[in-house]
């Protein structure tokens, strides 16, 4: 248990005379340097993530006032500020990383710009498709993982748009699944690859950006896998043999080799859909019988409070 | 981060805080995404306990006083289960279930009796029994819930009285809280996750201009001629974030004629400032420097998710042009940016690390 939570567990049973003293010797509270550090950051982004912002919003504005030289000036203007900035300010340095970060959304900027000015017939999913591309060295250079995981933002929405486009021309037999298909390959296979590389590079090793490329894999899944049981005279049904792997992998990567919490939550919250969707589809199609509602809530019930148990054991074991 | 339990005992013990032996351990907070998770599907058990009634007992949805008399009973029998089984994982679980259906069940009944008019009394009277059952069900993420829907409940009252900015004040009670979460810790089983549901509620009704106005108006909400404007609520906020800052000065200590104490809260003043254009800023940061103040790191990610969201779905919102928007982002980010040069060179300089 946290230091925090032991302060505060104590309290409740009148054990520590002043809490807030308790909390501040334990060392839970903020320094001055904490916060100094904390706005500094907090700031930082919020401040640099607003001004790109503002000028990607004035691009998709379109104004007409303004004239198409005057527009490609100022985002470029800002785009070679925002690198040289990067440069000045040092690229281990925070400020040099957020000018690196507004460098790689201007950049989204000048593309749209350059589509909206020339018409150039371009598809949506091939702006985010050039914008990732032409971003891809800035993002190995930068060494930094909110940077990485914009870029993979940035391709998950190229690969949505793409098959947003071919869906209506052809394959619309397949489109719908195979968008997850190609969702869940790519942000597994990018999850592989960060786990590996975290291990020997420190500035990847941040739980928050492999947690969050998880948390899209097996939501795109766990769409495979409900769609295979409600649809499963049109589906594939290669689901049948990926989801379970996919969850066999996951718990050796995260039970057995290391910890994470969150992703076996996760994990386990996708096969309670995915189980109540089977049991209801079984049971309520056709025969709408109140015991057949029933017996799928305590089904439900069960598989969460078991869920609940055994990741309240683990927690247990998991120091910290 | 965590020393001994042992070890932090004989820290507090040494520093005269506590005495005597230490306190058996108890049992370690669930994990947040835990509880998420058992939120999840705790929702989706209690739609199939909602079928099961709906097609079993046909009779209780026909009729409007029936639904929520039976809603009521189901409320009552998940407190009889929370006290029976304390211990039990299944029956937390199942209690979680059967009230939800049970809420579910009298809300639908409840606002049926209304027919098309249902007034702000109406969703006084929900707000005021999931305040109720947020202070009664001996359940963690009973309480997160019902303080969330007490805080949604109310924000329609207000809608319905014309007055929806009016909801914003929740930010108010928010800070407060979670300002005095050390004096109240004798109560914090209780308290702690009624201010998270209230935390929720209020990232929630900050998101709601996003939503233009139709979503406001749910079924059934009866829109008296509305006075006051979005900006009003972000008035309330920013005077929150105003006061969190003034209250944090004062616990380290600063003199109000201290330069630093003043440029600190002139700076809380500047992003309220930004934030009535651009709202959820100031809600968002609040959050998120409340949770840095309490050392919560949930809290803390809690404001920055909200700040995340409001920057994306500010995009949407439809009140204003993408120009008026882009000035709106621009300015805001050169207060932030400086906000943030007056923090590091006057508020808390370098090498000043006493307070």
């Amino acid at each position: 248990m946290s230091e925090r939570n032991l302060i505060l567990a104590w309290a409740e049973q009148g054990l520590v005379r002043d809490v807030s003293a308790a909390l501040r010797t334990a060392g839970v509270l903020p320094s001055a340097g904490d916060w100094r550090a904390f706005l500094d950051r907090l700031l930082l982004w919020s401040g640099a993530v607003a001004l790109a912002a503002a000028v990607v919003f004035f691009i998709a504005h379109n104004w007409n006032d303004l004239g198409r030289f005057a527009k490609f000036a100022l985002v470029q203007v800002l785009l070679v500020a925002a690198v040289i900035g990067y440069w000045k300010l040092g690229a281990e340095r925070a400020t040099g990383k957020a000018s690196l970060m507004a460098a790689a959304i201007l950049l989204g900027a000048l593309l749209a710009l350059f589509g909206q000015t020339y018409q150039t017939g371009a598809d949506t999913w091939e702006l985010f498709a050039t914008w990732a591309a032409l971003m891809a060295p800035w993002v190995i250079v930068g060494r930094f993982a909110a940077l990485w995981m914009l870029w993979l933002a940035i391709a998950n929405l190229a690969i949505v748009l793409y098959y947003a486009v071919f869906a209506r021309f052809f394959g619309f037999l397949f489109a719908g699944e195979e968008v997850f298909w190609v969702l869940f390959a790519f942000d597994t296979l990018a999850l592989l690859a960060w786990e590996l590389a975290a291990r020997r590079i420190a500035w990847l090793d941040e739980r928050w950006a492999p947690r969050l490329l998880a948390i899209a894999g097996g939501a795109a899944i766990t769409w495979l896998a409900v769609h295979a049981v409600f649809e499963w005279r049109r589906d594939s049904g290669a689901v049948v043999l990926a989801y379970p792997v996919w969850l066999g992998c996951l718990y050796y990567a995260y039970r057995v080799r290391r910890r994470d919490l969150l992703i076996l939550a996760g994990a386990c919250l996708s096969v309670i859909v995915v189980v109540t969707a089977a049991f209801a589809r079984v049971l309520l199609e056709g025969s709408n019988t109140a015991g057949s509602f029933l017996f799928v809530a305590l089904v439900v019930i069960g598989m969460a409070a078991a869920a609940g148990w055994w990741l309240k054991q683990l927690a247990r074991e998991t120091p910290g | 981060m965590s020393a001994t339990p042992q070890a932090l005992w004989a820290r507090l013990a040494s520093a005269g805080l506590a005495s005597g032996e230490m306190p058996p351990v108890a049992e370690s907070p669930t994990p947040w995404y835990v509880r998420l998770m058992l939120c999840i599907a705790g929702f989706i058990a209690a739609l199939f306990l909602l079928g099961f009634i709906g097609v079993g007992f046909a009779f209780v949805m026909e009729s409007r006083i029936a639904a929520a008399a039976v809603g009521l009973m189901l409320v009552v029998a998940a407190f009889a289960i929370f006290r029976a089984a304390p211990r039990s994982d299944f029956g937390a679980m199942f209690g979680l279930a059967v009230s939800l259906a049970g809420q579910g069940l009298f809300t639908f009944g409840f606002l049926a009796l209304f027919e098309r008019s249902v007034g702000s009394g109406a969703w006084l009277t929900i707000a005021l029994l999931e305040i109720g059952l947020a202070i009664v069900m001996p359940n963690y993420l009973h309480r997160v819930i019902s303080a969330y829907a007490a805080g949604l409940a109310l924000m329609y009252a207000f809608i319905s009285l014309g007055a929806g900015f009016l909801a914003a004040g929740l930010a108010c009670v928010v800070a407060w809280l979670w300002l005095n979460e050390a004096p109240l810790a004798k109560r914090q089983s209780m308290l702690v996750p009624i201010a998270y549901g209230l935390t929720l509620a209020f990232i929630h009704i900050e998101g709601m201009p996003f939503f233009g106005r139709e979503w406001m108006a749910m079924p059934g909400i009866r829109v008296v001629s509305p006075w006051g404007a979005p900006w009003m609520g972000e008035v309330l906020v920013a005077g929150a974030l105003i006061a969190t800052v003034i209250v944090l000065v004062r616990r380290s200590g600063w003199a109000w004629e201290d330069r630093k104490a003043m440029f600190a809260i002139a700076a809380a003043a500047a992003v309220g400032a930004a934030s009535l254009k651009a709202p959820g800023i100031a809600g968002g940061l609040m959050i998120a420097i409340l949770g840095h103040a309490n050392g919560n790191r949930v809290l803390l990610g809690l404001g920055v998710a909200g700040l995340l969201f409001y920057a994306s779905a500010y995009y949407y919102l439809l009140a204003v042009t993408l120009l008026v928007k882009s000035a709106v982002l621009a300015a805001t980010g050169a207060v932030l940016l400086a906000v943030r040069a007056i923090v590091l060179k006057t508020v808390i300089p370098e090498d000043r690390q006493d307070a």
